[in-house]
C-alpha cells in the first residue's frame, strides 16, 4: 500500500543542509497499524509532511514514496490536494490547525465532501451528520463553532474530518499528545475501532512508546533521520536489536519502574551529522566499525530489521 | 484540503538571539534578502542611506550656495550649469534640493525620534500596568491619535513659532500615540509570556520585569513602526512647510519650495514644482519600502513566536 | 524586611507549607455587555476548597488532568496568584495576603517551575546572566552595597559557574554566554533549574517540569530533581499529570478532580491500592510498554465538564463508574442523558417529537423542566419515564418525581448525600462509597 523508498529529505537552512531524512525505507501494509516512533530531530514528522506533500518550498527530496503504485514525489499539488482527503486522511496533534474558528463543524464537513465529490449541498449535510453522530457529537451541537469544544472534542471531529471520504491510509502525526490520559485512550480506542471498520491503514507518528504498545501492529524507530529498526511490535518491545530502541525502551518511565534510566549525550546535529552510524556518541557498545561504516538494514529475524553492525549479538 | 502547518514547540525560531536588537534586525534582514519584503527593505535602506549622505555631505556635492541668487533671469529651465534650473528667485534648484535633503531628515530624526523616546517607555509601564494610569493613558493617546494628524501639527507648529526644532517638536506630538500603541501592544502580549511569570516568581519587581525581561523583547517591533511613521512625518513635514507654517522662507525645504513654486506652473514653469515634489515622493516611498518590508518579514515571526 | 530571610532554616520535619480550604476562582472573561445580561456573577471553579500540607524533605505529588485545577494551586502556593479565600502557610507563617515587599523576600524560599522549557527563558538574556539573575533581585540581602558592585558581580559569576555544575549545564564557561535559543529542551529545564535553586528555597514547586522533556532524557531531569532533594534538604510540590513519574518520585501524592481532592495519602497504598473511582480510572489507562499486556479499560463516560458550572454533590458522578444515587444527581444530568437518548436515531424514535427539541428543557438545580403543549403532557410524563428505564440504575434511583402540573413536564432527583473526607488506610478519599 504505502512503500517509501530511499527517501531522503535535506532542508535548506542558511547554515546548511539539515539531513532531516536519510535513504529512509518503510512500507505499510492494508489494514495495519505501524508506529513511528522517535524522539526530537528524529524526523518523524518530516516523514508525515514528505508522504502528505507539504514540505517546505526548497526542499530537496531525494527518493520514491509509492503510495498504491503512484510516486508521490512526482505528484503536482492539483493532484495531492485531491489525494489528501480522498486517499489519504491525516490528524494532527492540534486540531485548531486543521479547524477553520470561523466555520461551523457541519460546514467543515460539507465542505470537505463537496471538495471532492459532487454531490448535493443536502446529501453532504446528510453525510457529515452522520459522521459526526458516529463520533459522539450530539445532533444538537453540530452547528457549533470549534472553540466551544473541548479539546478531546475537537480531536474527535477532526479524526471524524480525516476520515469522512473513507481514505485508505490515515496518518496521525502526534494525535493524542496534548490530551490527557483518559481522553488519549478514548481517542486511540476510536482510532482503532475506526480502522477495523474502514480496512484502513494506520500510520500512528509519536514518541509515546505506551500507546504504540497498546495500538501497533509493526514499529518502525527512527533516530536522527534514519530507520534504526523496524519490526513486529512484539519484537520490538521484547528484543529490541539496536542500542538506541534499548536505551529507549529502557528510560521509559511506568508503574513498576524500579530504576530511572536514560541514554547519554543529546541527539545530533543534522546538518553534520556524526560519520558512520549516527547513533555511535551516544552508544554504549560503539566500535571503531561503528565510526567509519553506515551500519546498512539487515533483517536479523523474518520481518525484523536492525541497522546495527552488531545486531545478530542481541538476538 | 489545504493543510496549516502545525507550530511544534522545539522548532520554533526565536526571534532575539542577541541582545542587540539591531544586530537580530541586521541578521533578519541578512536571511530574507532574496525575498520580495527582504528585498523591498533593502531599496528601502539604500534611499534611506543615499538622502542621509546626501544631507551630510551636501556642502560638498551641491555645486553652488543654495541661497545664491544668479543674475540671470528668474526660472531658467535645466541645464548643464543648473542640473535642475532654478527657482523664481534664480536660486539653483539642484542645491537646494541637497539641502533641503538635509532639512528634512533633521526634521524627521527628531520629530520620530523624541516621539520614540517618549512613547516608547510610557507603552511599556502603561502596557504592564494597566489599571487606571493605562486606562487615562490610552484615552489620552487615542484623542491625539484621532486627531488629523496634519492639523494638529499645524497648530503646534503656529503655536511655538518657526524653525526646524519647532517643527520637529510638532512631529513629535503628532507621533508619540503611534509610538505608545504599539510598544502597549506588544508590551500586552509579552506581559503573557511565561518567562515574565518567572521572573515574578524570582522576586523581580515591576521595574526590573519591565526593563530586564519586557522592553528588549518589545523593542523588535519598533523598526517597523519607526519607518513607517518616518516616512509618514516627511509627508506632514513638507505639507507644513507647504501651507507656509514652521519653516522661514529662505530655508531650503522641499515642503515650501514646492510651495512658491506652484503659481508658476501655468506658465510652464514645471522643474520648480516637479523636482522638490519628487524629491518628497522618493523619501517617503523608499521609507515605506523599508517599513513595510520589515513588516513582512518581523511580524510573523512574532506571531509564531507568541502562539 | 529581610527576617524571613536570616532565620534558621527549618527543621527537616517541620511542615513547610499548608493549604487551608483554598478556594481561587476567576471572574470568566466576557464583553461588558454579556455581562450585564447575564444574572449571576460568572467564575471559573479552578480550585474549591483544596486543603494539603507537605512536611519539610518530602515530595507531595499533586496528580489529575487539565483543568483539575493543580497548576492553579501549584502557582497559589507560591503567591503568584491570591486565593479568592482559605489560607496559605509558609514554614507557620500566613502568606495568603502578603504583598509587595514581604512577597519578594518570601521568594527567596519559595520557587517555582514552570511546564515549558522553551518559554521559561527570556529569549533576550544569556544563560549566565538569566540563573544570576535572582541573585541582582535581591542583591541587597546579599550585602550588595558592602561588597561594591564589581566584587559583588565576581561573587554572582561564580555562583552561577557552580550551580551550573551542580544541574549538569556543562561545559559551564561556554554555555555561559549563550542564548536560549542554542539550547537543547533539556539543557534549558537545567538552566531553569539553577536559576530556581540559586538563592537556597526551602520549596520547589514543579509544575510539569518533565513532561515537555524527551523520554530519554526525562529520567535524567528527574535524578537531578532527586540529587538536589538530598543534598540541599528540599521539600517539593510535583504537579504532574503522568502518574508513573509521580509514583516513582512522590513520597506522597493527591489526587485532584475539577478543582477539588479526591484521594490524597501515602504514594505506595494509593498505588497499590486506590480507592477512589477516579484514582482508580487514571492507573487503569496508563499506557504500559509491553503488548502483551494489553486489556480492556473500563473508561469513566465523557470527559472533565467545564469548571464554571461543575457538577453538584461529588464533581465526578457524571462520569462514574460506580455511582450512587444519592452522589449528586440533578437536573443537567437528566437533560444530558436526554440529549444522548435523542441524538440516536435507533434509540430516539418518536421522541423527538414528543420530548425534544432538547433546547426546550430547562435545567435547574435538582429540577429539570419542559414546556410542552397541554395535549401530549401526559404522554411525554410517560415517555420521559420509559427513557428514564433505559437510564442508569443510580440515575433511575435518584429521581424524585416526574411530574406534570399544566404544560409542564417536571423531573425532579433527590438531594445529594453530604461528601466528606473519609480516612481509610493511610490516606484521605472523598467518595460515598466508603462514608
Amino acid at each position: 500500500m504505502l512503500q517509501v523508498q530511499d527517501l531522503s529529505v535535506h532542508y535548506k537552512t542558511r547554515r546548511g543542509f539539515v539531513r532531516a531524512l536519510e535513504e529512509f525505507r518503510l512500507d505499510a501494509m492494508p489494514g495495519e497499524t505501524l508506529g513511528v516512533v522517535g524522539e526530537t530531530g528524529c524526523g518523524k514528522s518530516t516523514l508525515g509532511k514528505a508522504i502528505l506533500g507539504i514540505l517546505p518550498p526548497g526542499t530537496h527530496v531525494e527518493g520514491k514514496i509509492l503510495f498504491r503504485g503512484r510516486d508521490l514525489t512526482q505528484l503536482g499539488n492539483h493532484m495531492y490536494r485531491r489525494l489528501r482527503g480522498e486517499e489519504i486522511g491525516l490528524i494532527f496533534q492540534d486540531p485548531m490547525t486543521r479547524l477553520n474558528p470561523l466555520m461551523t463543524i457541519i460546514d467543515h464537513f460539507v465542505e470537505e465532501i463537496r471538495d471532492h465529490e459532487s454531490v448535493s449541498s443536502a446529501e453532504a449535510r446528510r453525510r457529515a451528520k452522520e459522521a459526526l453522530v458516529s463520533m459522539g457529537i450530539h445532533e444538537s451541537r453540530i452547528k457549533n463553532y470549534p472553540h466551544e469544544f473541548s479539546g478531546g472534542m475537537r480531536q474527535r471531529i477532526m479524526i471524524a474530518l480525516a476520515i469522512v471520504l473513507k481514505p485508505s491510509l490515515l496518518i496521525a502525526d502526534e494525535p493524542t499528545t496534548s490530551l490527557d490520559v483518559i481522553v488519549e485512550s478514548q481517542i486511540l480506542g476510536i482510532l482503532q475501532d475506526l480502522k477495523r471498520a474502514y480496512h484502513m491503514s494506520l500510520l500512528l507518528i509519536t514518541h509515546n512508546l505506551g500507546i504504540v504498545a497498546e495500538a501497533c501492529d509493526r514499529v518502525a524507530v527512527l533516530y536522527a533521520g534514519k530507520l534504526v529498526e523496524l519490526g513486529p511490535v512484539r519484537n520490538i518491545f521484547h528484543k529490541p536489536l539496536h542500542p538506541y530502541t534499548q536505551g529507549l525502551l529502557a528510560s521509559i518511565i511506568h508503574l513498576e519502574t524500579k530504576e530511572l534510566h536514560s541514554i547519554e549525550g543529546g541527539p545530533p546535529d543534522l546538518i553534520a551529522p556524526p560519520s558512520g552510524c549516527r547513533f555511535h556518541p551516544r552508544c554504549p557498545y560503539a566500535q571503531p566499525i561503528c565510526v567509519e561504516t553506515i551500519p546498512p538494514l539487515v533483517e536479523f529475524e523474518p520481518g525484523h530489521f536492525a541497522a546495527c553492525h552488531f545486531g545478530n549479538k542481541f538476538l | 484540503m489545504t493543510i496549516k502547518e502545525p507550530p511544534r514547540a522545539e522548532e520554533r525560531e526565536t526571534l532575539v538571539r542577541s541582545s542587540s536588537s539591531i544586530g537580530t534586525l541586521v541578521d533578519l534582514l541578512l536571511r530574507n534578502r532574496r525575498t520580495l519584503a527582504g528585498a523591498l527593505s533593502w531599496v528601502g535602506i539604500g534611499v534611506l542611506g543615499a538622502f542621509v549622505f546626501v544631507a551630510i555631505f551636501a556642502f560638498f556635492l551641491a555645486p553652488y550656495d543654495p541661497q545664491r541668487i544668479f543674475l540671470t533671469p528668474p526660472n531658467q529651465p535645466p541645464s548643464l550649469q543648473h542640473l535642475m534650473g532654478t527657482d523664481d528667485l534664480g536660486r539653483d534648484l539642484f542645491s537646494r534640493m541637497l539641502y533641503g535633503a538635509r532639512t528634512s531628515l533633521e526634521i524627521m530624526a527628531i520629530g520620530v525620534f523624541l516621539a520614540l523616546v517618549i512613547g516608547f517607555p510610557i507603552g511599556l509601564v502603561s502596557g504592564y500596568l494597566g489599571g487606571k494610569l493605562d486606562r487615562v493613558l490610552v484615552l489620552i493617546m487615542d484623542s491625539v491619535y484621532a486627531f488629523p494628524g496634519l492639523l494638529l501639527a499645524a497648530m503646534v507648529a503656529l503655536f511655538l513659532g518657526k524653525g526646524v526644532f519647532n517643527v520637529g517638536i510638532a512631529i513629535t506630538v503628532i507621533y508619540v500615540p503611534t509610538y505608545f500603541r504599539v510598544t502597549r501592544n506588544q508590551t500586552l502580549s509579552v506581559r503573557e509570556e511565561t518567562y515574565v511569570d518567572a521572573a515574578r516568581a524570582l522576586g523581580a519587581g515591576s521595574w526590573t520585569v519591565i526593563w530586564s525581561y519586557i522592553a528588549y523583547n518589545v523593542l523588535i517591533s519598533i523598526p517597523v513602526v519607526f519607518s513607517l511613521s518616518a516616512a509618514d512625518a516627511i509627508l506632514t513635514a513638507a505639507g507644513l512647510s507647504f501651507l507656509g507654517l514652521g519653516l522661514e522662507r529662505p530655508t531650503p525645504d522641499w515642503g515650501l519650495d514646492l510651495s512658491d513654486a506652484q503659481k508658476f506652473l501655468t506658465s510652464g514653469v514645471w522643474w520648480s514644482s516637479f523636482f522638490p515634489g519628487v524629491m518628497i515622493i522618493i523619501l517617503t516611498v523608499g521609507l515605506s519600502f523599508l517599513g513595510e518590508g520589515l513588516n513582512d518579514i518581523v511580524n510573523p515571526l512574532l506571531r509564531k513566536e507568541r502562539a | 524586611m529581610t527576617s524571613l530571610g536570616d532565620t534558621a532554616r527549618p527543621e527537616l520535619s517541620d511542615e513547610i507549607l499548608r493549604l487551608d480550604n483554598v478556594i481561587v476562582h476567576f471572574p470568566v472573561k466576557m464583553s461588558p455587555i454579556q455581562r450585564l445580561l447575564q444574572r449571576e456573577e460568572l467564575v471559573v471553579h479552578a480550585v474549591d476548597g483544596v486543603s494539603f500540607s507537605v512536611r519539610g524533605g518530602e515530595i507531595l505529588g499533586l496528580v489529575g488532568e487539565s483543568g483539575c485545577g493543580k497548576t492553579t494551586v501549584g502557582r497559589a502556593s507560591v503567591r503568584l496568584i491570591k486565593p479568592t479565600s482559605g489560607r496559605i502557610f509558609f514554614a507557620g507563617q500566613d502568606i495568603s495576603k502578603f504583598g509587595g515587599g514581604k512577597l519578594r523576600t518570601l521568594r527567596r524560599r519559595m520557587q517555582i517551575i514552570f511546564q515549558d522549557p522553551h518559554a521559561s527563558l527570556n529569549p533576550a538574556m544569556t544563560i549566565g546572566r538569566a540563573i544570576g539573575h535572582p541573585l541582582w533581585i535581591h542583591g541587597l540581602a546579599f550585602g550588595l552595597q558592602k561588597l561594591g558592585s564589581d566584587a559583588f558581580g565576581r561573587w554572582v559569576q561564580q555562583r552561577v559557574l557552580s550551580t551550573m555544575r551542580e544541574v549538569g549545564l556543562t561545559p559551564e564557561e561556554q554555555l555561559y554566554e549563550k542564548f536560549p535559543g542554542d539550547l537543547s529542551g533539556g539543557q534549558k529545564q537545567r538552566a531553569v533549574i539553577a536559576r530556581a535553586l540559586i538563592l537556597e528555597p526551602n520549596l520547589l514547586v514543579v509544575d510539569e517540569g518533565v513532561s515537555m522533556l524527551d523520554m530519554s532524557i526525562r529520567a535524567k531531569v528527574l535524578e537531578l530533581m532527586l540529587d538536589l532533594k538530598h543534598r540541599h534538604g528540599l521539600t517539593y510540590l510535583f504537579i504532574t499529570h503522568d502518574l508513573a513519574a509521580a509514583k516513582f518520585i512522590c513520597d506522597r501524592i493527591a489526587i485532584m478532580y475539577l478543582g477539588r481532592i479526591v484521594e490524597i495519602g501515602s504514594a505506595r497504598d494509593i498505588y497499590a491500592d486506590p480507592k477512589h473511582p477516579y484514582t482508580k480510572a487514571l492507573l487503569q489507562v496508563i499506557p504500559i510498554p509491553d503488548p502483551d499486556k494489553r486489556k480492556e479499560k473500563l473508561l469513566p463516560r465523557g470527559e472533565v465538564p467545564d469548571a464554571v458550572h461543575p457538577p453538584a454533590g461529588c464533581r465526578f458522578h457524571p462520569r462514574c463508574p460506580a455511582v450512587l444515587a444519592t452522589c449528586g444527581w440533578e437536573g443537567r444530568d437528566f437533560v444530558d442523558f436526554l440529549d444522548e437518548h435523542l441524538s440516536d436515531p435507533k434509540r430516539a424514535g418518536e421522541d423527538e417529537s414528543t420530548l425534544g427539541p432538547i433546547e426546550h428543557w430547562r435545567a435547574e438545580g435538582l429540577v429539570a423542566r419542559l414546556e410542552t403543549n397541554s395535549l401530549s403532557v401526559e404522554k411525554a410524563v410517560e415517555r420521559v419515564k420509559t427513557v428514564l428505564a433505559t437510564a442508569p440504575v443510580a440515575m433511575t434511583r435518584a429521581v424524585e418525581s416526574v411530574s406534570s402540573l399544566n404544560r409542564t413536564v417536571t423531573v425532579r432527583f433527590r438531594p445529594p448525600d453530604l461528601l466528606l473526607q473519609t480516612s481509610i488506610k493511610n490516606r484521605l478519599v472523598e467518595c460515598l462509597l466508603y462514608q
